[in-house]
């Protein structure tokens, strides 16, 4: 398997507790994946597998084709979980920091970017916003010019208003130089705009990892009547979750079909109902495998 | 990422060169008089002479004229480098042991402010040790630093090791100052050896701020707690501090044995304090002299070397222990 990151068998465990469990997966080249999960469900670790900052207890974890940590590190850039910086610092002797640590370090496009966004650069970043903190940096990630760009909960501080502006920048600096990004978020309509990829992590598992607009199209909500047993229904590849509501049941299902049944109602379903169910569904599904992912 | 260091670590280098210029200040204040008095009393004539001497006349019990061959008894026998010195270079050695005791006397409450000197190599691995790694991962910038395009190994090893450098220059200004100031004190006590001067000046210093600094950077970056790092390096200071202090320190060497006259034979003589033998035991033979069991004087700096090479081999696994536990730190 080839791809941005590559996942095999990836466990991560702290002491007795499994972070991650046996993952597998592959997330192609140039595309930008929203990793969503509740609280613990291993987002950040992962993250943190990418970059080196944490081991994999077993399996491996590739990035861009070299393995994770110091050999590719030069070409990822990653935002931690509540965007640290040294608040001490300057924006302006962030950048230099950047500059000193990395062999490829754009400053001349950071200052023109912060510039642009109306950060002042000789103020402590300590004194700066939330929102202008998150910027400064994404700032210093997109100087490396990646071509893995991570993101932990880069929206998780921010208000409404910086998320918007945090995303559209996001989306520009993408747009001008292509590279692959993955951010994670615990709500998925976070991420919903800027996505083309959702990746499900629940209890250190990947419970999904799909093309956005493939699993609208392919997932279902069916509405219908008690059922004694599972109901088998042509076109219904599997039932993701089931739900009683008064005298009818309701089910999302990923549909490898047209499905024809009269006796269910079927309603198209958001991006958000796909990933809530993924993320309420038993653990005694099969992992999915990426299906079909080209760019 | 000498640049960072700097950047980083810049505020507590002034404020430990503001911190030197302080124990400066105070060195200089209270040192010229001393010093002054120090050269007014013909000490820095006479104690090279006056200390090689195992035994001095007491200048109490003489006459005032040089003149005491008649009432020397005739069976006592005089050390034998007495017997080949001139009376008048004995008493000119008493009363500079004299002049040297009434000097110590004088200033031994300025010199007890050495005893605050003792923790201060502490403060190196309490407030530069410990923060290094500690204050990083508190503050999650460890996931900034560490994600750049610089090794850990080579972050930790610098950061080290320019930070260990710099101790090392400012150990080396304050161990200047003070082994100037505290010298006076130090060759009239005839204790050397003692802990309240031992410990303080020469070339341990560098022993003890090596090891306080790299304790204090092992525990930052095993616990990742700057409190718990802090707290680790005085309780380890003081430990192994004392440890070797009380538990070590006498062994470094085999003692020796001198025996002296018997002094209270009638005769005025005393044991040469300005001698600076570290003491071990004490006691009578049965022919009336007094037996030491000592350290001999001479050996003061082989003993500081022991100590400090303790020290330094102490220090050298736990910095590679803290260069391992950054690299294979999970966060």
């Amino acid at each position: 398997m080839s791809g941005a990151m590559v996942a095999d068998g990836l466990t991560v465990r702290y002491g007795r507790t499994t972070a991650l469990d046996a993952c597998s997966f592959a997330i192609p080249e140039r595309t930008i994946v929203a990793l969503v999960g509740p609280n613990g469900a291993g987002k950040s670790t992962l993250l943190h597998c990418a970059t080196g900052l944490v081991r994999a207890s077993d399996g491996t974890i590739t990035v861009l084709g070299g393995p994770a940590g110091d050999p590719t590190l030069p070409q990822v850039g990653f935002v931690a979980q509540d965007a640290p910086l040294y608040l001490d610092f300057t924006a302006a002797e962030l950048l230099t920091m950047g500059a000193r640590l990395n062999r490829r370090f754009d400053l001349a496009f950071c200052r023109e970017r912060l510039a642009g966004l109306a950060i002042p650069l000789d103020r402590r970043v300590g004194r700066l916003s939330g929102g202008q903190r998150a910027q400064v940096a994404l700032c210093l990630a997109l100087a490396k010019r990646p071509g893995l760009l991570l993101l932990d909960e880069p929206l998780a501080a921010l208000d409404p208003l910086a998320r918007r502006e945090f995303l559209s920048a996001l989306m520009d600096a993408v747009a001008a130089e292509p590279m692959t990004v993955i951010m994670s978020s615990h709500l998925v309509t976070d991420l919903e705009r800027v996505c083309d990829h959702v990746m499900v992590l629940r209890a250190g598992r990947v419970s999904l990892l799909g093309r956005t607009d493939e699993l609208v199209e392919t997932h279902r909500m069916l509405i219908g009547p008690p059922q004694r047993r599972r109901p088998r229904i042509a076109g219904v590849e599997r039932i993701v979750s089931a739900s009683r509501a008064q005298r009818q049941i309701q089910l999302l299902v990923r549909t490898s079909g047209d499905v024809l049944h009269p006796e269910w109602d079927q309603h198209d379903v958001s991006l958000e109902d796909v990933v809530l169910a993924y993320l309420a569904e038993c653990p005694v599904e099969p992992l999915l495998e990426l299906e079909g992912a080209g760019a | 990422m000498t640049w960072l260091v700097w950047r980083q670590h810049r505020k507590q280098l002034f404020f430990a060169l503001a911190a030197l210029v302080v124990l400066g200040a105070f060195f200089v204040g209270t040192g010229r008089p001393m010093h002054a008095r120090y050269e007014r009393d013909g000490l820095p004539a006479c104690l090279p002479r006056a200390e090689r001497a195992l035994v001095v006349l007491d200048v109490a019990s003489q006459p005032d004229e040089p003149d005491p061959a008649p009432s020397v008894p005739k069976d006592v026998t005089k050390p034998a480098d007495d017997t080949s010195r001139p009376d008048a270079a004995a008493l000119a050695d008493a009363r500079c042991a004299q002049t040297a005791r009434a000097f110590f006397n004088d200033y031994q409450n300025v010199v007890s402010v050495g005893l605050l000197l003792l923790i201060l190599p502490m403060l190196a691995g309490m407030f530069w040790g410990a923060p290094l790694v500690a204050r990083e991962i508190e503050h999650g910038t460890h996931r900034l630093v560490w994600t750049q395009g610089v090794s850990r190994l080579r972050w930790a090893t610098t950061k080290f090791g320019l930070v260990s450098l710099a101790v090392l220059v400012i150990t080396a200004i304050y161990a200047g100052m003070l082994t100037w100031w505290i010298t006076p004190a130090i060759v009239t006590s005839g204790q050397r050896f003692d802990y309240v001067f031992f410990d303080i000046h020469g070339i341990v210093v560098f022993g003890y701020a090596l090891f306080a600094l790299a304790l204090g950077i092992c525990a930052g970056a095993v616990s990742g707690r700057l409190l718990t790092a802090m707290a680790t390096t005085i309780v380890g200071f003081v430990g192994v501090r004392l440890l070797v202090m009380l538990a070590a320190r006498g062994r470094y060497r085999p003692t020796e044995q001198r025996s002296l006259p018997d002094l209270f034979a009638g005769y005025g003589q005393m044991r040469n304090d300005l001698h600076g033998d570290w003491i071990v035991a004490s006691h009578a033979s049965a022919k009336g002299t007094e037996l030491l069991t000592v350290h001999p004087a001479d050996q003061f700096w082989t003993f500081q070397a022991i100590e400090t090479a303790i020290f330094v081999a102490l220090a050298v696994p736990l910095l590679a222990g803290a260069v391992y536990w950054v690299r294979r730190r999970v966060t």
